[in-house]
């Protein structure tokens, strides 16, 4: 039977048992490669998948769990001559008894970006060469599993998706808590998974048959009923003496009896399990299996962390997008990817659920911006994202890293763009916003934007992308321009809902342009498409009118379960009306000892005893009147400065030093806003570049000497941590900064601090060196061809304005 | 054969993060003055919360990992022990999360979330060392204090055996890179030593330090451990 056909039999078949336990009881040494047996001891890997078929396994796991380059290095053996071997042994075994063999692929072994350094594309060519070699050495069928990290699964899934065309299952191993170690939830891994393409999706390892029920009952639950599910505990849990599993094949098989419920694909054993715990699988699922009941879909969006099921009112903030925003396009031209990041976590602390994210400036790279603000986004925030482009190239690069399941916003009723569009948002198991216009415009009528709506599902449904994944915008229209169409965007809407079974979306501050006191109009409107039975509004979650229509709609339409989130929002709070006007920042500085005078005085004061908001608050004031790099000259310098002084003679410590830091960084992103209003350009004391070496993740220290330097006035180009020394050459001969700063905390990574240093010299670029790092010292960074050691990040401002003379 | 296999050792998480110890990470002198210890106490409560200790241990006799003892120091540690306990214990990836959001726009908030997260990574080992030495007096064996790859002459080299030899990645997420650094960042691995008779083992001192050099707590003639 081929493996397509064993997905949907009417048995839950068995699969295999642990190997890991059969060889150390064959006497494998702790910390030993076990795929290493494949080469050097094929008899012993064929004798245990001989003994599985015959407890009555279907399908082989091949002894490849561990067969990635990074876990195979030093064992002499390459990737494809573990696999073969393996897939060979497991074929020999399965042969005799028709069963089935799958190439088993387990987590790298190394950290993904941004937890760890191993880059997602890397990871996805890691996997492709296992799959590569697993097709190629015939094998039937893909398991991948005890993955702990989504991420990482989404790059196997890709590599199995993009090399071969193997059906493929995928597995995750989950705590007591129903989380990963990477925190992801049994609901995340569903949706992500089978949207990428897995067709059976399971859960092994980590715990026994009891524990893992729950969890097995919600993975159901978050796949269709007919949707193959499978099941691999562990033989129970750890004895305490280490001594191996606590329970015996009769108990495993006890325990497995409520899976019968489940009308399991299949089910097999991991950790501790041996050909006996399959053999008494046989009569807990001997007689065929009920078939689970179909049940509705949810509309999922997800993160591996955050959930969102998407039923009713459910705020996408919409921040993250440059149009009519000078400052927002200078920072994406600049590359500022933290003043972005900065609107993201604001908005996900004003109750945001969802982050659009539009990136499009003219004469951007825009593919390469996504891509970059989308992995510095989900390494901050754990909110579902919409990706915002019409940009295919863009919108693909975003999709493709991705860490859960987004939706693109947005394809419209044109053909040529659905064609294009469609096929991406399946590909990576995106949900997908169509707009209710087509190349003859925007219709006037309800029924004609409902008439495209349904013309944009029948599409989507068509390139199989699932009913609740599809979500209609029908467009809100500006009140001052067109006031009678406002209406027809509401009855466009009601009419989607109802009719064509779609979720709905709106961007509802557009309504309001070109009028006063807009949060008012944004406010009923959004009330008006609440009730109408909008699901996603792109709006300003800072907007208190607009989050207080939204909790106070899930009080009047009930479902806000007796006002409980209403209450816990607002409880104590008082109405902004009746708030007192926030106190402008004092004008003179606090009688002080040595309080200098003078206008600039206040903002001095404030960054030098590290007050962030006052400092913002007094540059605001300032700048009403003065010019922004005045401000930079005459009161941040001097007052960090004074600090730094301070910080030299022992009278003041790196906390108060890092404080005033914050406070000058507050202040300085006033005067960048200033800056970009007025369509100035800034001014640069000198072009610096920084780097943690690769390698290397402490970036904290270089972080600290980026602000510094930042607040002197520097353009700092960060190109972050693990930077490999060709990034670094090719950021200062592109930027054609004279100056770079190299940091690495280990002593392991000294080492690419020297090749950093040796490929900036090889490259005869014209710039200097300063490098810093705890290990690091004066004579070995002379040694390895700094120019100058920077212990701190007081010295390496001082060197910068030495170097670049600044006064 | 012995085969001593890794097993994961329940760990809570701590009720609060040690702001002293966090302000001393951060470069405090003495005890942090005011606008430190509210800067500290203002991130200490989402750091906690992003936190999910964890920790894997295993017991084996000294001489079945040879190829761990690389340098004096942690051969005079052990000396005396017939058995060692390894032990490796992190935080997790949500740390490193929650000091990157911190730090977004504000690198005094950065640093002191990095500082609170080495704070309560001692917490946790603290606490992982306490259960061990509760099972050691349960079994009537006494051991030494934790010694760390880094600390005096022993290598951090070894630390890619030692996430092997425990399965960290598996039991733990714990992973090590080839350059020997742990990830999740806010983790840490030790060995102790099992004797029969009261031990304390050996404590590295500076003399073998990597920072002996530059120490700013020798310079003051004071040491990090006091």
């Amino acid at each position: 039977m081929r493996a397509e056909e064993l997905l949907h039999t009417r048995e839950t078949i068995l699969l295999d048992g642990a190997m890991g336990t059969m060889l150390q009881a064959a006497g494998l040494p702790l910390g030993a490669k076990p795929e290493a047996l494949n080469i050097e001891d094929p008899a012993l890997i064929e004798s245990i998948h001989a003994q599985y078929a015959a407890a009555g396994s279907r399908i082989l796991c091949a002894n490849t769990f561990g067969a990635s380059a990074h876990k195979l290095a030093g064992s002499g053996y390459t990737v494809a001559q573990v696999v073969a071997a393996g897939i060979g042994c497991a074929r020999r075994a399965a042969e005799p008894c028709g069963a089935l063999v799958a190439l088993d692929i387990g987590p790298l072994g190394e950290l993904l970006e941004p937890a760890g350094t191993l880059p997602f594309e890397d990871a996805v060519a890691a996997f492709a060469e296992i799959v590569r070699a697993g097709a190629e050495a015939g094998a039937d069928l893909i398991l991948c599993e005890t993955f702990t990290d989504l991420y990482e699964l989404k790059a196997a899934l890709l590599a199995c998706k993009e090399t071969c065309a193997l059906p493929v299952l995928a597995s995750m191993s989950f705590e007591a808590g129903g989380r990963t170690f990477t925190g992801c939830t049994v609901g995340s891994f569903a949706a992500t998974a089978r949207g990428l393409g897995a067709d059976a999706l399971g859960i092994n390892c980590s715990l026994g048959p009891k524990e893992i029920l729950p969890m097995a009952r919600a993975l159901c639950e978050a796949v269709p009923g007919d949707y193959p599910v499978f099941i691999k505990p562990n033989a129970g849990l750890p004895r305490a003496d280490g001594s191996g599993y606590d329970i015996t094949p009769q108990l495993f098989a006890m325990q497995m009896k409520p899976y019968r419920e489940l009308g399991l694909f299949a089910a097999g054993g991991c950790c501790g399990t041996t050909p006996d715990f399959i053999r008494a699988l046989h009569k807990v699922f001997d007689g065929g299996k009920a078939g689970r009941a179909a049940h509705p879909m949810p509309s999922v969006l997800c993160t591996p962390v955050q959930y969102v099921t998407v039923d009713g009112i459910t705020v996408v903030g919409e921040r993250i997008n440059p149009t009519g925003k000078k400052r927002f396009q200078q920072a994406i031209r600049e590359g500022d990817v933290d003043y972005i990041l900065a609107q993201g976590i604001s908005q996900a602390e004003s109750g945001a659920a969802v982050l659009d994210v539009n990136v499009g400036v003219p004469g951007v790279d825009e593919p390469a911006v996504m891509e970059r603000v989308v992995k510095a986004l989900q390494s901050v925030v754990s909110l579902p994202l919409q990706l915002d482009s019409s940009n295919a190239a863009a919108l693909e690069r975003g999709l493709r890293v991705y860490n859960g399941k987004p939706i693109v916003n947005s394809v419209n009723g044109e053909q040529a763009v659905l064609d294009q569009l469609l096929p991406l948002c399946k590909k990576y198991g995106a949900a997908v916003v169509g707009l209710t216009l087509d190349e003859r415009g925007i219709p006037k009528t309800a029924a004609q934007r409902a008439a495209i709506a349904a013309r944009i599902r029948d599409a989507a449904l068509a390139a199989g992308i699932p009913r609740e994944d599809i979500y209609i915008d029908c467009l809100t229209l500006t009140a001052s321009a067109q006031q009678e169409d406002v209406m027809a965007t509401l009855e466009a809407l009601r009419a989607c809902k109802e009719e064509l079974g779609v979720r709905t979306v709106l961007g509802v501050s557009n309504i309001s342009f070109g009028l006063p006191c807009r949060p008012y109009l944004n406010a009923a409107f959004l009330t008006m498409a609440m009730y109408a039975g909008l699901d996603l509004a792109i709006m300003n979650p800072a907007s208190e009118e607009m989050m207080g229509a939204v909790y106070a709609y899930g009080v009047l339409s009930g479902r806000d379960k007796q006002s409980g989130q209403y209450i816990a929002r607002y409880a104590g709070r008082q109405m902004p009306s009746q708030a007192a006007q926030p106190a402008a920042p004092q004008a003179a500085a606090p009688a002080g000892e040595s309080a200098p005078a003078g206008p600039y005085a206040p903002l001095m004061k404030a960054v030098e005893q590290g007050l962030k908001g006052e400092a913002a608050a007094h540059t605001r004031a300032l700048l009403a009147s003065r010019d922004p790099l005045d401000l930079v000259d005459h009161a941040l310098i001097p007052a960090l400065d004074a600090v730094g002084a301070g910080y030299e003679k022992g009278t003041l410590f790196l906390p108060q030093l890092l404080q005033s830091a914050s406070a000058a960084q507050a202040a300085f992103e006033e005067i960048k806003a200033a800056v970009a209003k007025n369509g100035a350009p800034g001014s640069s004391k000198g072009k610096i570049v920084l780097a943690t070496v690769k390698g290397d993740v402490h970036d904290i220290g270089k972080n600290i000497v980026r602000v510094i330097l930042e607040n002197y006035g520097f353009e700092v180009l960060d190109l972050g941590r693990d930077v490999p020394p060709e990034k670094v050459v090719e950021a200062v001969r592109e930027s054609g900064a004279r100056l770079v700063g190299l940091s690495a905390l280990m002593t392991t990574t000294l080492k690419s601090m020297a090749e950093t240093i040796e490929a900036l010299h090889k490259a005869k670029l014209d710039c200097k060196v300063m490098v810093g790092g705890a290990v690091l010292t004066e004579r070995y960074a002379l040694e390895i061809g700094a120019d100058w050691y920077a212990k701190d990040a007081k010295r390496s401002a001082d060197i910068a304005k030495a170097f670049y003379g600044v006064q | 054969m012995y085969i001593p296999v890794s097993r994961v050792l329940p760990l809570r998480r701590p009720d609060e993060v040690d702001i002293q110890q966090a302000a001393r990470y951060m470069g405090a002198r003495g005890g942090p003055d005011a606008a430190t210890q509210a800067l500290l106490e203002r991130w200490a409560a989402p750091l906690l919360a992003a936190a999910a200790p964890r920790a894997v241990w295993l017991r084996a006799p000294v001489s079945a990992l040879e190829d761990l003892w690389q340098g004096k120091d942690i051969a005079r540690h052990l000396a005396g022990c017939g058995e060692v306990v390894l032990l490796a214990v992190t935080l997790g990836p949500g740390v490193d999360a929650q000091i990157r959001r911190a730090g977004v726009g504000d690198v005094a908030a950065g640093a002191a979330s990095d500082a609170l997260a080495s704070a309560l990574t001692e917490q946790a080992a603290d606490q992982a060392e306490a259960s061990l030495r509760e099972m050691a007096a349960a079994e009537g064996v006494y051991l030494t204090g934790r010694y760390s790859p880094g600390y005096g002459d022993w290598p951090i080299g070894v630390q890619p055996r030692i996430a092997a030899l425990l399965d960290t990645a598996r039991r733990i997420g714990l992973c090590v890179t080839d350059t020997c650094l742990m990830l999740p960042r806010k983790s840490v691995t030790a060995a102790l030593g099992v004797s029969r008779e009261p031990v304390t083992g050996y404590r590295a001192g500076c003399a073998h330090c990597q920072l002996r050099d530059k120490c700013e707590y020798r310079k003051r003639g004071e040491t990090c451990e006091s």
